[in-house]
């Protein structure tokens, strides 16, 4: 893959609510005739995210590529919306949002009930405590 | 008394002697409902039911289209995409960028390798010719049939389930006897106030149509619960445009581009409804005059609604005022599908007014109540869109 030619933004879908599937717009332009008398047609241009929660952006887009990064760029610094990035692959996106989504009501019992196992078995000395060492 | 001397003036007059001199009628800032209060109600029969919690069923159809999520190169076999368990063996995928077509190689994608769909190359033999791209959208088409092979294995997908809650709201209005009966200049302040008691609600409702956030609070282990119910907003999720204060606000292309989200599918109405928030509308009040029309069809709804005709569809578009920037709303647009929009209340307990709700010993106070069910259902939320940040 060409280093550098794309940025992946992933989103961080919390499964407790609706799914966050917004697109940005990042070109809004009214119809206008140039210079040289061409008629030029309005245009509202997004960038979207697939339906895999990330939104990728082509930097050899030369005509739309720094935009979309810089519409999503503000959207992550803007802290309001779940969104991180920008990654060099979608694997490192991926994985990101991975390590950053929230957990759902089930996985928390999981994790709690697990906790609390261990917690017994140290308590009841099945188990040597892990010791720094 | 009091003694005077020389000419009277008017400020030397007795003051018990002169009425003050009051205008009949009183002004009201704020007399009416609120618009999308009373639109929302407009488009079908409110609906009661008998339960807080409003659940239904959606059919989508099945996924005709992955995305390619990273580069495949030329010759290879495994496509990377999104959502690889959409295609199944032996269907032609088309890339519509190339403009080439593969043949499944595995009767589930994902499964050889996770993230990729199996293909061959049309011929039969040998990978992909053209490198895909980040991006590039490949149609799920048909299954291409060998002679005598046996039918390909079945697959479909579910419904979605979905709910929305509905909330009981309450208020008090209350004053004494001799309020009620006290001679005031014009129209008796309980007869004011018991209106824009009424009035007050319902802006407050119209808010939460557009704002509210569901949840189902549960407030002690012995069961009572509090319900929060769900707008538009939060119901709205597939079509979401942030306009990210990018200027231009609202042309005819972008009033298009939210519109054609909408109108993709068979179950669409032909004509949405467009709410505008301030400076939406100041947008719209700037497109050239040939570009909206005022038809009577909209009218029915008792608002009046300009028609606008866009290369996607056609609008019946209103600017609702309480989307203001007072209201920190004015960067809002919502296009809705009126086929689509449901108000609800529990059967027996629609939002309604009780006058005099005092005990009959407390002859003294004078109590009323506004109280009642409310929720609002957006079916197919993807016919619907709303837009944020235009400036």
């Amino acid at each position: 893959m060409e280093k550098g030619r794309y940025q992946y933004y992933a989103i961080i879908q919390n499964p407790e609510k609706s799914r966050f599937n917004r697109s940005f717009v990042f070109k809004n332009v009214r119809e206008w005739t140039d210079p040289n008398g061409k008629y030029q047609a309005a245009q509202c241009l997004s960038v979207k995210p697939g339906s895999n929660g990330i939104y990728v952006v082509d930097l050899n887009d030369k005509e739309n590529g720094k935009l979309k990064a810089g519409v999503l760029d503000r959207a992550v610094k803007g802290g309001v919306f779940p969104i991180i990035g920008p990654y060099d692959t979608i694997v490192d996106a991926v994985v990101a949002e991975n390590k950053v989504r929230p957990l759902t009501v089930a996985q928390k019992l999981a994790r709690g009930e697990a906790d609390h196992a261990e917690l017994e078995a140290l308590r009841r000395g099945k188990v040597a405590p892990k010791l720094d060492k | 008394m009091s003694e005077l001397t020389g000419n009277i003036r008017t400020d030397q007059v007795l003051a018990a002697k002169v009425p003050v001199f009051m205008r009949e009628q009183i002004d009201i800032l704020d007399s009416e409902r609120a618009f999308f209060e009373h639109l929302s109600r407009q488009f079908r029969k409110v609906k009661g039911i008998e339960n807080m919690k409003y659940n239904f069923l959606e059919q989508r159809s099945y996924p005709r289209f992955m995305t390619c999520d990273e580069i495949t190169a030329a010759a290879d076999t495994e496509v990377h995409v999104d959502n690889p368990s959409y295609a199944h063996t032996d269907q032609l995928i088309y890339n519509t960028r190339t403009q080439e077509h593969y043949l499944m190689n595995e009767a589930i994608g994902g499964v050889a390798t996770a993230g990729t769909i199996t293909v061959l190359n049309l011929t039969g033999t040998g990978g992909i010719t053209t490198a895909t791209a980040v991006g590039d959208i490949l149609q799920i088409g048909p299954e291409a049939h060998a002679e005598g092979e046996d039918i390909p294995a079945a697959y479909s997908n579910t419904p979605v389930e979905r709910f929305t809650y509905l909330f009981q709201h309450d208020k008090r209005r209350a004053n004494t006897d001799i309020m009620a009966r006290q001679k005031e200049y014009g129209p008796s302040q309980l007869i004011i106030d018991r209106k824009q008691f009424w009035v007050d609600e319902m802006r407050a409702l119209a808010m939460l149509l557009y704002t509210g956030k569901q949840n189902r609070e549960i407030l002690s282990a012995s069961g009572p619960r509090r319900h929060a119910m769900s707008g538009i907003m939060e119901q709205i999720t597939s079509n979401v445009v942030d306009f990210d204060d990018v200027p231009g606000a609202m042309t005819l292309a972008s009033v298009g581009e939210i519109l054609r989200l909408t109108m993709n599918h068979s179950a669409s109405s032909t004509t949405k409804v467009g709410i505008c928030g301030q400076n939406a509308w100041a947008g719209i009040s700037a497109l050239p005059a040939a570009a909206i029309r005022t038809t009577v069809t909209e009218t029915a709804w008792g608002k009046k609604l300009n028609t606008l005709i866009t290369p996607f569809g056609t609008l019946s578009i209103a600017y609702d005022n309480m989307l203001s920037a007072e209201n920190g709303m004015s960067d809002k647009f919502f296009v809705l599908d009126p086929g689509y929009i449901e108000r609800l209340h529990m059967t027996g307990l629609e939002t309604h007014l009780i006058l005099n709700v005092q005990n009959s010993t407390d002859i003294h106070n004078q109590i009323d109540v506004i109280t009642g069910t409310d929720g609002i259902r957006v079916g197919l939320e993807e016919l619907h869109a709303q837009a944020e940040n235009i400036n």
